[in-house]
Parts: structure tokens; sequence; C-alpha cells
């Protein structure tokens, strides 16, 4: 019987809400029709989870307080309210079936806008993320909505009336965020530069919610949908929410109908908490960073103000009234500069945390001080750093260091390097700090570290090919698991190596996994710093590079644009190649070609090339191509791209390089011709000989004349 | 049986109600009259678990109504101000309170909905105020509630529906020995319809008796004698609100209407007339009595 009639609630509730929801659902449905039509008209590559519609992240911020608003916000009217109340439910029935029906609307809400966008995606051809990825990022904007909804509803349950509704249900979902930022931002301002504190889990990206704001300013949205913690944060948060929104919904008075709060003292607590966030912006300027420019001070003191007095005038009806209230906007300001006051008490108490080496048990890093081989994508976590995190490091050595290192009082060269480590005290207590070190510590403390063969270990490890790992090559489209795996598998991963970025790397190849709950990633480069992996990369662009090089070259007659880069080692310049059917290049044409050219261009004959240089040199012209000199071009790619293999001396590789004069120059009709061609690598063989052949011509088109 | 013990509830610092206490038996119809702000749809609220009290017990038999809802479910309440979904007819409310209430009767509400002439399909927004009152009322019923709260809920019909909706409701009591609890600032609407009525006043109930009794044990005399006679002729009968001009003097007498005749035909008056007296005369002398001024309330209609 009870779940019969929770089910009859349910659907009820699911009915009720159904217009409000199914019209955001419609809206967001639309924006990604939008977005994907967009996508396929530019040919957008889909490479990344937040690619796949950027539009949805703010789903949840409107899914979820419009159903709050709906599901709570009905019980303002006194009718609506006393039927509700006067059924033979419990309120915590009514509670659960309105937060059940919510999720399905959610669900549905997300579910259609994330498909249509799938369909979009799949369908216009430039999709490499994986399907999985749609499921991750349903789940994503599911507990982010139900998240958003449960605080809001916290808003709504308290208040009466739509406008404290609205302003309620954001200061319940933004203000402990807000507060938790500026806590984590004091600790920041107050430690030295060398000690700061690892407050992980009060992390700004750490809830699914607010987290998307956070999270998308310091560009880490992607390792937050790809992580495993912010989930189950979320979750138990929601959990909270939810549990605080039912037991809120029990107390709640059936007379709140239509009045902004309980009583006017709770009307006036909540007006001094919608004024609160601007005192604590001041109270921070003031005792945290000294800062006393009056203007801004009273600017925000001001705005604080205006927020008070209006939300009271409204709410209270009475402008007078609202003034009769101002002693809670002194007391707001009061509250704001006390809980600044317990931040820096608190994180003054912990600044002067001192330890002996004695008090140490052991010390544990979350990141290794300097990678040796790799570089890790900047918005995923690096393989060695959740290694690294399981070494208990209970050496004396390493005690003494960190015991000094807290101390702050080091000097020198301004901090490069950061550490996040956890001190387990003997005590059984653990602190968190983040210790900075200038390349000189740097260099010392790893010195020391890797004298340990636990840490050395964890440092110099990567994933082995058994952990489930999914791989993708920076410039290779077209591989299989199997290929990639053998590349892997052929790195050379023993020892060390000086790795040097971006010299005479032909390809990179990453993997990614999950260790334990979190997500990884790893570059490796390719070159021939790596022969067995460079030899089994050569391999797989046989296979592939001759038909690669036939459509670019195909290309190269057929299409209306084409870009070719490629780094002339000791020759200084870029060489841009491209085919345009434009006129206005030959106002920068160097001298006699250009008029003798100009002609051959209008009639389709030419083909242009834009020589630049690189940064910081001051050359850069173009050069135009009649049909044989391009042709003669191409051959001599094509001699450099036939000979490359493990033998070669130089390898180079060339990608599609767009110039922003190239860009302006092109204009948008032509971007669909170059996406047919994106990622195809050209691995050419620069010999002494054909390097110098290749100069040859460089220099021949740019000055007319063989040097 | 309704228990209402020593209940109050405060909105703010205004008292709506203050240690009310009343019994409401089984079976019966509880009229509840009284004034604008007198505390009336408060109480209703609070019997029904809209409200929960600040003090005080309410229970029906035995157990608490608020958050209950076991008790509950045997409740129906119609405000004063009803409730229906927007844009819906009376067959969407029909499902919405079949979904709410395990026990509604859907036969049961189509054949009240034919009765009262009500279409199904229409916009309840186009209904007329008596209309959507009659409406809410046969949702309330046919939920076969063996309680019913009925706030004002007979202000805005026309003297044919009323009687149509008194009969119906009497016929549910029959069947179903179902108690009704009414509210109305009327006594004329109130003293066909109750078997006890209350009044209110001030949050608190300030008289509360039989309807049959009420009328029956208060009278207005008027007597004459031919000797000149004062108030103490009368001593040892219950009598108030004296008068007296000349030689004919009128008053308002509590007791048996026969056995005061019997007395003051015994005193071999010139004149003696006994009078009958209605519901508001009745209500006004008894507060008049109890040092409550009602001169306002008057005004508005009691």
């Amino acid at each position: 019987m009870k779940s019969a009639y929770f089910n009859a609630l349910y659907k009820e509730q699911f009915r009720r809400l159904g217009l409000p929801m199914l019209l955001v659902s419609l809206v967001f449905a639309t924006i990604s029709i939008i977005d994907g039509a967009n996508n396929a008209a530019e040919s957008l590559v889909i490479e990344s989870l937040t690619r796949i519609n950027s539009s949805l992240f703010a789903f949840p911020f409107a899914a979820g307080l419009i159903a709050a608003l709906c599901a709570f916000g009905t019980y303002n009217r006194r009718s609506r309210c006393d039927f509700y109340m006067a059924i033979p439910a419990t309120r915590t029935t009514i509670f659960f079936s309105t937060t059940l029906a919510v999720v399905s609307w959610s669900a549905i809400g997300a579910g259609l806008s994330i498909a249509i966008s799938a369909i979009f995606n799949l369908f216009g051809g430039f999709h490499i993320v994986q399907l999985a990825q749609y499921l991750v990022l349903f789940c994503f904007l599911l507990i982010a909505t139900m998240l958003v909804y449960a605080m809001c509803s916290i808003g709504c349950i308290i208040t009466g009336r739509l406008f404290s509704n609205v302003v309620m249900s954001q200061i319940v979902l933004w203000l402990p965020r807000f507060y938790i930022m500026l806590v984590n931002t004091c600790a920041d301002s107050m430690s030295s530069e060398f000690v700061r504190f690892g407050f992980e889990p009060l992390n700004n990206s750490g809830q699914l919610a607010t987290g998307i704001l956070f999270a998308g300013v310091y560009n880490e949205l992607e390792r937050m949908m790809l992580s495993w913690w912010p989930y189950i944060y979320s979750l138990l948060l929601l959990g909270a929410a939810l549990a605080l929104g039912c037991w809120l919904f029990n107390r709640r008075k059936a007379e709140l109908a239509e009045q902004s709060a309980e009583s006017p003292r709770k009307q006036n607590i909540h007006a001094a908490l919608f004024a609160l966030p601007l005192w604590l912006a001041i109270a921070y300027e003031v005792l945290v960073e000294a800062y006393w420019e009056s203007t801004l001070l009273l600017t925000l003191a001001l705005l604080s103000l205006v927020f008070f007095i209006v939300y009271q005038s409204v709410c209270k009806r009475s402008f007078i009234a609202a003034l009769k209230s101002l002693l809670w906007w002194v007391a707001s300001a009061a509250v704001g500069a006390a809980l600044v006051l317990v931040a820096i008490l608190g994180c003054g108490l912990i600044d002067n945390v001192r330890l002996e080496a004695e008090d140490i048990e052991g010390v544990y890093f979350f990141n290794s001080i300097s990678d040796y081989k790799v570089i890790y994508l900047s918005n995923q976590g690096n393989y060695s750093d959740y290694r690294v995190r399981e070494v208990n490091l209970s050496d004396e050595t390493v005690n003494e260091l960190v015991a000094s290192a807290l101390d702050g009082e080091r000097g020198g060269p301004a901090a490069s390097t950061f550490v996040r480590l956890r001190i387990k005290l003997k005590s059984g207590y653990s602190i968190y700090r983040i210790l900075g070190f200038n390349q000189q510590e740097a260099e010392a403390w790893t010195e020391t570290l890797m004298a340990n063969s636990d840490y050395q270990d964890a440092v110099l490890s990567v994933p082995s090919s058994s952990e489930n790992l999914k791989y993708s090559f920076n410039n290779l489209d077209d591989y299989t698991f199997e290929e990639a795996e053998r590349v892997y598998n052929a790195l050379d991963k023993s020892g060390e190596y000086d790795y040097v970025y971006w010299d005479g790397e032909v390809d990179s190849l990453v993997a990614s996994g999950y260790y334990g709950l979190e997500v990884y990633a790893v570059r490796y480069a390719i070159s021939k710093q790596t022969p067995e992996a460079l030899d089994e990369y050569i391999e797989l662009y046989k296979e592939r590079g001759h038909e690669m090089f036939e459509l670019w070259k195909q290309g190269f007659s057929d299409t209306k644009v084409y870009s070719i880069s490629l780094t002339l080692p000791d020759s200084g310049l870029y060489i841009t190649y491209h085919n345009n059917d434009g006129y206005y290049y030959y106002a920068e044409l160097y001298g006699e070609r250009a008029e003798t050219l100009s002609s051959s261009i209008e009639e389709g004959k030419a083909r242009m090339i834009e020589v630049r240089a690189q940064e910081g040199s001051p050359e850069s012209w173009t050069a135009v191509l009649t049909e044989e000199e391009a042709a003669e071009f191409f051959e001599l790619l094509a001699s450099c791209t036939e000979a490359v293999d493990s033998e070669s001396t130089r390898v180079i590789c060339t990608g599609v390089d767009w110039t922003q004069e190239t860009m302006e120059m092109l204009g948008n009709d032509l971007w669909k011709d170059w996406t047919n061609f994106r990622g195809i690598p050209l691995l050419l063989d620069l010999d002494d000989e054909r390097l110098e052949a290749l100069n040859e011509l460089v220099l021949k088109y740019r000055y007319g004349q063989e040097e | 049986m309704i228990r209402v013990d020593k209940v109050s509830k405060r909105f703010g610092d205004f008292y709506a109600l203050k240690e009310l206490s009343c019994e409401i038996s089984s079976g019966s119809v509880y009229g509840l009259v009284g004034a604008n702000g007198a505390g009336k749809s408060t109480l209703l609220r609070l019997i029904s678990g809209v409200y929960r009290e600040d003090a005080g017990e309410i229970l029906i038999d035995g157990e608490p109504v608020f958050n209950n809802p076991r008790v509950k479910q045997r409740i129906a309440f119609v405000a004063d101000e009803v409730f229906f979904l927007q844009h819906s007819d009376l067959g969407r409310m029909a499902k919405l309170y079949a979904a709410a209430y395990p026990s509604f009767d859907e036969q049961y509400f189509k054949s009240l909905a034919a009765r009262f002439k009500l279409p199904m399909n229409k916009n309840i927004a186009a209904f007329s105020k008596g209309m959507r009152r009659q409406s809410a009322l046969i949702l309330s019923l046919a939920t076969r509630p063996s309680i019913l709260l009925l706030d004002e809920t007979f202000d805005g019909l026309d003297p044919i529906m009323r009687n149509l909706v008194k009969s119906i409701v009497y016929e549910t009591m029959v069947d179903r020995d179902m108690t009704v609890v009414l509210s109305s600032h009327s006594l004329r609407e109130l003293e066909d319809t109750c078997d006890q009525l209350s009044l209110l006043y001030n949050g608190g109930i300030v008289f509360e008796s039989d309807v049959q009794n009420l009328k029956t044990r208060m009278f207005k005399v008027q007597i004459a004698f031919s000797e000149p006679f004062d108030k103490s002729r009368f001593e040892g009968m219950d009598m108030i609100n004296y008068t007296q001009r000349g030689c004919v003097a009128n008053f308002i007498l509590r007791g048996g209407r026969d056995e005061a005749k019997a007395k003051l035909d015994g005193m071999q008056p010139l004149l003696l007339e006994l009078l009958p007296l209605s519901l508001e005369e009745v209500f006004v002398y008894e507060m008049d009595a109890l040092g409550y001024d009602f001169s306002s309330q008057l005004k508005e209609g009691i």
C-alpha cells in the first residue's frame, strides 16, 4: 500500500513538474541542435569531453534551480500549500516523491541534449572521444543538477515567496563555497612562498556543481569529470543536502506561504546572509591583504547595503521597515569580520606548526618534485605522482629535510617547483603542506629522495600496458589499439634519460588510465632518443604513410586550401605552404616575381608558398611557386618521406599549420577543406644532402635565383 | 471523537488561538462561529493537520493528527480558498485526488458531479465561485472521509445549492457516521445545520452549547402588573437583561419554559408573554451576560 501510494504521488509530482522541466529540456535540446549544427558546419573535431557540448554545462544551474522553485516554490501559495499539507502523506514522502520526479526529469533533459549532441558529433565525422565519455557526461550533469536542486531546495523551503526563494537558494548554493575559497586564498596569502597548506579536500573544483565554474576557470573541468573523487564527494554532499532539505521540509510551517520568512528575526537573518559575501570580501581585503583603499571598500560596503535594503524592502513590502532593520546589516559586517578572523586564526595556528625530525613518523608525497621522462598533460594527473603517494618515506634524512622546510624561513630565488605532501606524525595525526622549491633546492631534494629505492622506483615507473590503458598519438589518427600498444611497449622505460622537449620529436604517444579512482595521462615523446619506439612508429607510419602522402598530394591538387609547416634544422625558418586562389597575396610579393606570377595566380596555375620566420626573427616574406616549382618541391618532399626509416639520421615530422594571417586571408569558407587533412603527418628523412636541397629550393623561391 | 486540548497557535506576535479546548463527538455536526480573525480557519487547519499547534494537542480517536497519514486519510478539508491545478478540469483534479487519497471513489465522484450538474471537461477557471466550491466539496466527499472540515463552504452558494449540499452531507453522515465541522461567520447559516455550536472570540471559545438547548433554554418575557413592582419580585429566577417601563417589564429568562410560565402565572400578572429568541439573540444576550461587547460583531453580521 505504502509503495503504491508513493508511486502514485511520484507520478503526480512528475506530471506537475512536467511543463517547466520539459521547457528547460527543450531549450537545451535546441541549444544542442544549434551547437551540433555549428560544429558540423565548422567541421569541429571533438577531441575532449568538454567539447562534446560546452553549452550543457549551464544545464545543472538552469534545471536545478527551476526544479527547486517548481517543487517547493509551489508551497508559496496558501491554497496549494493547504492542499498538500492536508493530504494523507508524511512530509518525508512528499519530499522524496518530488525529488524522485526531479531526478527523472533531469535525466530526461540531460539525456536528450547529450543524445542530440552525440548524433551530430557521430555523423559529423570528426569524433575522437570514446562513446563511454557520453555516459560520463550524463552522470556528471545528472549529479551536478541534483546537487544544485538539493541546495536550492533548502533556500526555497525556508522561505515562502518567489523572490526570497531565488535569493536564498543562491545563497545556500554559493556562500559556503565562497567562504571555502576565501579560506584557501587566506591560507595561500598568509603562508610563506615556500610553505602552503594542502587543503586538497577543500579544492575549489572538488564539487560537481559549483566546481563547473571554478574548474572551468582553471581549465580543470575535464580532469574533474574523469576523476572519481569529485563524484563521490558530490554524492555525499547531495545526500547531506537532501537530508537537510527533508528535515527542514518536515519542520516547515504551512503558514510560511506568502511570507518571506517564518519570523521577523529569520527575515533579518536572511537579509544579513545576502549582504554577507560582500562583507567577507571587505574583511578579507582589510584584515588579510591590509588593503585600505577607501574607494573599493566603500563601493563594496555600499553594494552590500543596497543588496540588504532591496531584499528587505521587497520582502517586508516596506522601505521604512527595511531601514529599521539596518542593525542587522551592521551585524552582517561583524559576522563577516569574525569569519575572516576565524580563517586567519586557523591558518595562523596551522602556519605556526613547527616540527622536529623526531616528531615525524613518515612522509608521503602527493607528487614528485621533477619529472624525468614525461610531461603530464596539464588537465590530467601524472602516473608517477600517484605511485609516489604510496611511498612512505620514513627516512631520517628526509624527516630532517621536511622539518627544516616547514619553518618557512628559507631565502633565495623564488619557488618554481611545488610538491604537496602529507606528514604523518608519531602522535597519529597527519598534516598537509605544499612546499615550494627553487631550482637548487629541487635538485638537492631530488638527490636525497632518489637515494630511496622506493621513491626512485615510483618516480621512474610508468604504467604497464596490462593496466587497461588507452592510447592516442598526437599526429596519427588511423591506428589500432594493438599497434599503439606495440609502440608503447617499445618505449624505453628503464633508467632515466634526458628529455628535451621538442628536440627531434617525431610524434608523441599519450597513455591514459585510472590509478585507483583517479585519472592520469602521460605523454611520451617518440624520437631518436627512443629508438625501439621510433622503429615501431616508423613501421606503423610506413603502412599508412604512403597512402597519406598520396592523399596529401591529391589534396594539394584538389582543394583550395592546404598548409604544411616544417621546421628545417639550422635554417631558422618555418615553411608554410598553402594553396590559395585569393589575389590579395600579391601585394606582398617580392619584386618582379609579383608581376609575373600574379596573372598565373588568377589563372589558377600558380601555387604559393609562404615563408615565415621563427619567433624572434625579422624575416617574413611570401613566395609564389609556379606549377613546375611546386612539382619540384613536392618531388623533393616525396623523396624525403620515402627515405625515412629507422636508419635515418634526421627525421622530422610535419603537420598542418595555420598562421594568423593565413587564417584571416583564407576566410571561413575554406575551413572545411582544411579539416580533411588534419592529423596527416609527413615524416621526412632530412639527411644533409636532402636538407641542403630543400634549403636551396626555399632560397630560390625567396630570391628568385639559386644562391 | 475529535479532542482539542488547550491548543495555542501563534503567528509571529499574534495569538490566533489561546489554550482552546473542545470536544467534537463522532457523527455530529459541529459549528464554529465567530467574526473575521476569531480563529475558526486556524482551528480547522489544526484539526486537518495543515498547521502544527504551538501548545496543547489535537487528538482524533486518541491519535495526534499532524504528519500522521493514518489519521489524515480519514479527514477531508475544504478550505475557504479552494485549490485547483492551473488549466485543469474536474477530470484532472479527480486524478490528483485519486493519487493523493487512496480512498478516493471515482464512481461516487462522477455521480456527485452529475447531481450538481458540473461539467467534467470544462476548465475550472471558467467556473463561477459557487461552482468552484461545489467542485471542491464533491472532490472531498469522494475521498470518503469520516471527518469533513468545511471552512465557510456555504458562502457563495445559492439557497438551492446550499440545500443540495446539506442534503448530500446528511446522506453521507447517515451512511458513514461522518463527523462534520463547519465554520461560518453567519449564525443564520449554521442554525439549521449544526448539532452544536461554539462561538470563537479572540482565539478562544467563549460559548459552546447544543443548538436545540440554546433555542429552548432561553426566552424573552414580557410581563405587566397592575400594582407597582420591581426586579425583586422575580428573585430566584435566572434572569438577564432586565428592563422596566412603568408597569411593564421585559427580561430574558433561562431555564425550563413550562416551569417559568407556571411560576409567572402564579404572580397573577395583567399581561404575560413568553417569546422565543433567535439564535443570534441568544448569543448576543449570553455574551452580554459574560461581559463581552459584541456591538461591532453585530455590525459584521453575526
